[in-house]
């Protein structure tokens, strides 16, 4: 989708139709289309939709990570004015890591089970983003004392600033020792290691309690605040979103089919699947939630025609299943993709009230049919 | 009074670990549970990974002996039934567990897995195949899933088919282990309506077990609210939601992100608690709580609080004993969530 958004001055990140598909056994999957998303500086952009939508395959993408073939990878992905895709890949590799960080999802299985912590993340100080010169090099530089306790010193730095409990005590343990919250500050502190200007976050802490959650999340929006640096993050939680981002994008089947500040998201959400899923939050206070929205994610070898959300919207009509919609911009920042708010159309405008009542309702006809 | 359907008082389980001469201290899983589910009614089951909750269910329905404490069925003890009765009890007993695809066996098809039950319950052959069509009308389903296999179905068909298992069987009581956790919103929503749906029809009686704090707001009638092994609050959703006494059940609440502005004034503020929870080997002394507590007095580590009862909730927490001293911060911070988020 043509995203509707002032670019911002020299974007950090601009990725411009993005397009990923798998060739496979079942014919090829047409997973991502179309994406256009942009980070500015300083800026925490977040990528909201449920599994199966797309979400790290994006990122993926974004940092090189999909090997081609089976993957097909088409667009562009510039990162300070430099397109990633068209790029050497020794090129790329400096990048990754220095110019762009990743924290991944689990932090359990993300770490080496059979490396010391601060073997680890000292490897990362004295090897990120340099291209290997050859074995004898690589031992000088492993084995040279002055510059392996520089590394370590950095290690111990970068650890305290995330405030991991006993920084020395954890640099001396195997990642299986450690809580998974720990893990998790220790994925952050490796990827903040070399000051990159990106950072590129998968669902940080969803495997984590809702306590340990809300600490990565405070400890993710102060180093933003003290480093100027720019966040991609992606998350299925809306809460999560909402706490941290300062723009969103909902994804579904691949494609972005809404984008907005996040007040605008919140506050007048415009495509039915975006009203769907924050109705269907369960709430802190007394409201109850909506019914959820029946079905589930498209499969990608045989795309729906039309809207891919259709077979699932409850507003879908004829007009959704032969045509892909169009884009429609509401004011400065916000834009949609929904044949409902195309000027031709006739049908009603979804309203987050009165989708509520058409997913109850559908819920309702379900259960009795059952 | 009737009978409570599920009683469960004192519920204790330790895990030894080593042999004869092994001196590393039991694993206290459950330290003195006790509640009491009525007839049709849900009790929520919150608390965060390492608190116990599962193995509470776990201990109900027996898949763990219980070292202590008594499980009562109807008013009947559970712990202390000889076998034959006890498989009575159990049929009237039955778990839906957290991850629906490991649950089911990934080399049969959805009828071989639903008739499992029903030739386990001696439902005659002729008859099975009817009941296996209902069940999966049951839970939203029809006879086209009948020979399908687990991969071929989505997380949310799956737990659809683990709940028409339980439900096969015409349990009373079913023990939700985390059943919406490995879910998206929106599936988890639909299955939750489900589980409200079988509830009304079934008669069905819930002990829900969840870290999701909201998820019990919006689907149970009483809340437990579990600490390494002990039931640190427990009162009417309401009460518990509107008025969080416990220090630890208002962190765990004003940690949960959400969605508008509305549902902020129900998060108390200022009550973080600190660092992680402690190994269940390593009980802390006095309140379980307190090395985490942003509130807790030097008493709290040397006296360990009984539960005390306040309005409609019994909390286990020494500020709301009488006579207490050196709460007032607490005390005072109590008020807000209500009076900012009532209507």
């Amino acid at each position: 989708m043509k995203t509707n958004e002032p670019v911002p001055e020299d974007p950090v990140l601009a990725v411009s139709d993005l397009s990923v598909g798998f060739e496979g056994f079942d014919g090829y999957a047409d997973v991502i289309q179309e994406v256009d998303l942009s980070v500015g500086k300083g800026e925490v952009v977040t990528i909201v939709g449920e599994t199966g939508c797309g979400k790290s395959v994006t990122t993926k993408a974004i940092t090189g990570l999909l090997e081609e073939p089976p993957a097909r990878v088409s667009g562009t992905v510039k990162y300070d004015g430099d397109d990633l895709l068209s790029m050497p890949d020794e090129d790329r590799a400096e990048l990754n890591g220095d110019g762009i960080g990743m924290v991944f999802q689990d932090p359990m299985s993300s770490l080496n089970p059979v490396f010391e912590l601060g073997e680890q993340l000292a490897d990362t100080v004295q090897f990120g983003g340099t291209s290997p010169d050859g074995p004898l090099a690589y031992l000088r530089q492993r084995y040279s004392r002055t510059e392996r306790s520089a590394a370590r010193d950095r290690v111990r730095e970068i650890l305290t600033q995330v405030q991991m409990p006993d920084p020395e005590g954890a640099m001396d343990s195997y990642p299986n020792e450690l809580s998974g919250g720990m893990c998790q500050r220790a994925l952050i502190a490796q990827a903040l290691l070399n000051e990159p200007d990106l950072l590129i976050a998968d669902e940080p802490g969803t495997a984590l309690d809702v306590t340990i959650h809300d600490k990565i999340l405070s400890l993710l929006s102060d180093l933003i605040d003290d480093r100027d640096m720019s966040i991609l993050m992606i998350t299925h939680n809306l809460g999560v979103a909402r706490e941290l981002s300062d723009r969103i994008y909902i994804m579904y089947g691949g494609r972005i089919i809404e984008s907005g500040t996040t007040a605008e998201i919140f506050e007048q959400p415009k495509h039915p699947y975006t009203q769907g899923l924050l109705a269907s939050m369960p709430r802190l206070s007394d409201d109850s939630m909506a019914g959820g929205i029946s079905g589930s994610v498209p499969e990608y070898t045989d795309p729906p025609n039309g809207c891919r959300f259709h077979p699932r919207c409850p507003y879908a009509d004829e007009a959704c299943r032969s045509q892909n919609p169009p884009t429609e911009a509401f004011g400065e920042t916000a834009s949609t993709e929904c044949v409902r708010y195309a000027p031709s159309d006739t049908g009603p405008e979804p309203t987050m009230a009165e989708t509520r009542r058409r997913l109850d309702a559908a819920s309702q006809s379900e259960a009795d049919s059952a | 009074m009737s009978e409570p359907m599920l009683s469960v008082e004192n519920l204790e389980k330790h895990f030894d670990t080593g042999g004869w001469f092994d001196n590393t201290p039991s694993v206290r899983a459950v330290d003195g549970v006790s509640f009491q589910i009525d007839q049709g009614e849900t009790l929520g089951l919150i608390g965060e990974s390492g608190s116990g909750k599962s193995t509470v269910a776990k201990c109900i329905i027996g898949i763990h002996e219980p070292t202590g404490g008594q499980v009562s069925y109807q008013g009947s003890y559970i712990t202390s039934q000889t076998a034959t009765d006890i498989e009575e009890i159990r049929s009237e007993m039955q778990m839906v567990f957290q991850d629906p695809t490991s649950c089911l066996n990934p080399r049969r098809t959805i009828r071989r897995t639903l008739s499992v039950p029903l030739e386990a319950n001696d439902v005659p052959k002729e008859e099975q195949d009817r009941r296996i069509s209902e069940l999966l009308d049951r839970v939203g389903l029809n006879d086209e899933y009948l020979y399908k296999y687990p991969h071929e179905l989505s997380g949310g068909q799956k737990q659809r088919v683990n709940i028409a298992r339980a439900i096969a069987v015409e349990p009373s009581l079913l023990l939700l282990d985390e059943p919406t956790s490995a879910l998206d919103v929106s599936v988890q929503a639909k299955i939750i309506t489900l589980l409200e749906e079988l509830q009304q029809e079934l008669d069905l009686t819930y002990l829900f077990i969840t870290h999701d704090l909201s998820l019990v707001r919006n689907f149970a009638d009483k809340t437990a609210v579990m600490y390494l092994g002990q039931i640190q609050e427990y009162g009417d959703t309401d009460q518990v939601f509107e008025t969080p006494r416990h220090p630890y059940t208002r962190a765990l609440m004003s940690a949960i992100p959400v969605t508008d502005e509305k549902e902020k004034k129900y998060k108390p503020a200022n009550t973080n608690v600190d660092g992680e929870i402690p190994s269940p080997r390593d009980v802390p002394s006095g309140c379980r709580l307190h090395p985490r507590c942003p509130h807790s007095t030097e008493e709290c580590a040397n006296r360990e609080p009984e539960s005390y009862d306040v309005d409609a909730a019994a909390v286990r927490c020494l500020a709301y004993e009488d006579g207490s001293q050196g709460f007032d911060e607490l005390h005072e911070s109590l008020t807000p969530v209500i009076s900012d988020g009532g209507e």
